[in-house]
């Protein structure tokens, strides 16, 4: 049970209070409602590159990490398909610098072309690290066009193209900052070992003459419905041949998605998964096989993804998981197994809540999906899960017709 | 009106609680810490090995190996079963061999704790290395090494091994392919009798007394204090400095500069060495990284770390540059530690990186999983609570004039390793 308290500042900032006597630190965790999905197909990767920008220097402050550090503090951030979450976590006694930081650069950043171009540089060289210069680093670049057609989740957070990046002006980049990095367009948690009352002084002090922004509509064309199956092939110099298999699902937000993500479970949490002990142990067709879900706020993906050992053909790799699938569908999930995700689950979430940062972010994300205290009802959703909620899931959506599949061949 | 341009006023962190497990023994003698936290309902124990490490093997992986298959069964009851049954009551599984210990760690919720904890007690008890087990193992790692060698960084993390320790000692060898299935049932069933006797628990949040003294007594029904002895071969450096690995197409280089430093963390340089590795390279805004990332948009990333160990320090500098850009980014890392070398820092540099590491010092005691992942570098770096105790003194003692002397004592580019893996062929 995490306890917390909710206000708003009249900009329309929505503030989340969680009090925590047993650390002595304290959490700032702030999550505009902004992410890749936002972008438009011919400017990707601003989302992402803008999360850099926003450690530059704001218009007050001309270097972000210094004072933080010097505070004892750290921070950092991420941004995905939907939002930017950013966060710091510093010595209570220190509170006020975390406040003094964060909101200056919601006031305004310190827009400038050396920094955009310094930036610019890093995330390229992001780019090449994470997904060209490493061994099936680009799947993901190639699998999202295939498997979205129309929504914006058919790029990735890094963007379409190293071009895109480069070609980022400072107007785009400011236009970016007006639109989106709006107290009204986000969610600050504070949580941690100061009161209330101080939590309330702060938050008015620093953040409460900050103007009023737009607020993201969130409004994306919709991905159509899926009639057929969709294959890529690729070649590249890796040692092994992959497959990568993706369906669509529900959002977030919706009941199915407990149940989804519990078939992950069910398929590949652990070595006694059924993944693991049939197709990875028992008849040796794959090194490595996974299943697991986006949590996209919009419609996301079911993904299964493996490397296949030597004697296994592509063929065969796909034959092997629409056995699992059809198993899934056709036969009930014995109690003794939905028991056991669903311990794992609750494990799990029990661990989560031992960490401050931990409860600041499911705080937030919680509150962006509508409702904070989401973080106190997902144990019981996931035990809600019936073996025909799983049935149900499986039979609608692993079927030929709505499956995407790339497969990644090994360049011998 | 709010001041926004001068920082508020800070606190200096002063004091960081720090306290030592409860420690109990059974009657032969295997040792229980406990840090207790009653508000939590989950808990996590550590079995860690002391002669269960990389320090004792033979053979190359066998530690890995022997630590990872200590689940795999037996011929009644198979590594799967057992996983099962662990998985059935919402527990998890950590393995890891290090340099000195192993350690297999189970996390649970607490109401499971003496089912779950039964389970893995009986798995260790009677694991026999079940041929079909080990040999699917085995080949998974192959393939897994496989891929690994493709990877520029893997590459010059392994040869910055060779060259620092050199290829016969327990710390710059590494699997060549092949060398997993070289492992048998029976070399690993007998390291696992010879390495896994003795065991040290460690248990940390919500499990209670009384469950602390049932523990103790199944803990006797299955292990006893036995000492190893390991050998301690004397590292073998390379006498030629720089190496470069040719890795056809790679877009990015991994550079790792550094050495062997024959000095511990109870040395009187060590506090003041650690701050100037700070400084350097061991936090966002260090030397290195407003060069090579903030100024010179070469990398992602570049870090300088030490690894401690009971006798000396391993200090490298790690990065991944544009492959074009490789020989530039060696040469200003060079650059930066002459720097170093010849212009003492200014005092509130030192204040940035000491507050920095000072923060992150209470962070990393904050709660009781924290304590026992302190406590088990103790354990195996073979230090005391003193250690610290005395931190935060030590570091508040260090001057710019000391920080000059330990990094001309240490880190002259003359003697420091380069080894680059990337790509020297014009496509």
């Amino acid at each position: 049970m995490i306890h917390f308290s909710k206000f708003e500042l009249k900009n329309g900032l929505r503030v989340i209070f969680h009090h925590d006597t047993a650390t002595p630190l304290l959490v700032l965790n702030l999550l505009y409602n902004v992410g890749a999905r936002d972008e438009t197909p011919d400017k990707t990767g601003f989302a992402h590159l803008f999360e850099h920008l926003m450690f530059g220097g704001s218009v007050n402050i001309p270097e972000f990490d210094s004072p933080l550090q010097l505070a004892g503090g750290e921070n950092n951030a991420f941004t995905n398909n939907d939002i930017t979450n950013y966060y710091m976590t510093l010595p209570a006694e220190n509170a006020e610098t975390a406040f003094w930081l964060e909101s200056d650069r919601m006031l305004s950043l310190d827009f400038s072309q050396r920094s955009l171009d310094v930036q610019k540089g890093v995330v390229i060289e992001e780019f090449k690290q994470r997904y060209l210069n490493q061994p099936y680093g680009d799947v993901w670049l190639k699998m999202r066009p295939l498997v979205f057609q129309k929504h914006p989740y058919s790029w990735a957070t890094i963007g379409k193209e190293i071009s895109h990046i480069e070609n980022a002006s400072l107007d785009d980049v400011k236009d970016f900052f007006f639109r989106f990095y709006n107290p009204n367009n986000a969610i600050l948690c504070i949580a941690g070992n100061i009161t209330e009352a101080k939590a309330k002084e702060l938050c008015e002090k620093w953040f409460g003459n900050i103007e009023k922004g737009q607020r993201n509509t969130n409004i994306y064309p919709q991905e159509p419905p899926q009639t057929e199956k969709r294959t890529l092939h690729v070649n590249s110099k890796v040692p092994q041949d992959a497959i990568y298999m993706a369906f669509h699902m529900s959002k977030r937000t919706d009941k199915a998605f407990y149940a989804f993500d519990l078939i992950s479970d069910i398929l590949s949490r652990g070595e006694s998964s059924r993944f693991y002990k049939n197709l990875v142990m028992d008849k040796q067709l794959f090194t490595e096989l996974d299943a697991y879900v986006t949590s996209d706020l919009d419609p996301g993906l079911f993904v299964i993804q493996g490397k296949l050992t030597d004697k296994c053909s592509f063929e065969m790799a796909e034959e092997a998981i629409w056995q699992e699938l059809e198993q899934l569908k056709n036969h009930a999930v014995s109690d003794i197994e939905l028991s056991k995700v669903k311990n794992k689950a609750e494990t799990y979430l029990l661990f989560s809540q031992t960490s401050v940062l931990n409860k600041a972010m499911a705080l937030c994300m919680a509150e962006n999906m509508g409702d904070a205290n989401r973080v106190n009802t997902e144990m019981e959703k996931y035990a809600s899960v019936s073996p025909s909620d799983i049935a149900n899931v499986a039979n609608t959506t692993f079927q030929a017709e709505k499956s995407n599949i790339l497969y990644y061949h090994a360049e011998k | 009106m709010t001041d926004r341009k001068n920082p508020p006023a800070l606190c200096g962190i002063q004091h960081v609680p720090v306290f030592p497990p409860t420690e109990s023994n059974s009657a032969k003698g295997n040792t229980l810490y406990t840090f207790y936290n009653d508000e939590y309902e989950v808990f996590r124990l550590d079995f860690r090995f002391p002669n269960g490490g990389g320090l004792f093997e033979k053979e190359v992986a066998m530690a890995v190996t022997a630590n990872f298959l200590s689940l795999s069964g037996n011929n009644t009851k198979s590594g799967s079963s057992i996983i099962e049954e662990l998985d059935g009551f919402g527990s998890y599984i950590q393995r890891n061999a290090d340099y000195y210990a192993s350690y297999i760690t189970l996390y649970g919720s607490n109401r499971y704790f003496k089912e779950s904890v039964s389970c893995l007690m009986d798995a260790l008890a009677t694991v026999t290395f079940p041929a079909s087990e080990t040999e699917v193992y085995l080949n998974r790692c192959e393939n897994s090494l496989k891929t690994r060698l493709e990877k520029t960084s893997f590459l010059a993390s392994r040869k910055f091994k060779e060259v620092t320790f050199g290829l016969h000692h327990s710390m710059g060898w590494f699997a060549f392919p092949g060398d997993y299935n070289k492992l048998t049932t029976d070399s690993i069933a007998s390291f696992y009798k010879n390495h896994y006797q003795q065991v040290n628990l460690i248990n940390s949040g919500g499990i209670q007394q009384k469950d602390s003294e049932w523990l103790l007594k199944q803990t006797d029904s299955v292990f006893k204090p036995v000492a190893v002895n390991a050998e301690n071969a004397t590292p073998v450096e390379n006498p030629v400095l720089e190496h470069f690995i040719q890795k056809d197409g790679a877009v990015q280089a991994s550079i790792c500069i550094g050495k062997n430093i024959y000095i511990n963390r109870l040395h009187k340089d060590y506090t003041a060495l650690m701050l100037a590795n700070v400084i350097l390279g061991g936090y966002f805004g260090s030397r290195l990284m407003k060069n090579i990332r903030e100024d010179k948009g070469l990398t992602y990333g570049v870090h300088s770390s030490f690894s401690s160990y009971r006798n000396f320090l391993s200090f490298s500098i790690r990065t991944d540059v544009k492959n074009d850009s490789r020989d530039l980014a060696v040469a200003e890392i060079l650059k930066e530690i002459e720097l170093l070398c010849s212009k003492p820092v200014s005092d509130d540099e030192l204040a940035l990186a000491s507050n920095y590491v000072l923060g992150q010092f209470q962070r990393s005691f904050d709660g009781v999983f924290n304590w026992a992942d302190k406590f088990r570098s103790l354990l195996d770096t073979g230090l005391s609570y003193d250690y610290y105790f005395n931190f935060i003194n030590n570091v508040k003692k260090v001057t710019p004039t000391e920080i000059l002397h330990v990094c001309n004592t240490y880190f002259k580019t003359e003697t420091l390793y380069k080894v680059v893996c990337g790509n020297n062929k014009i496509s």
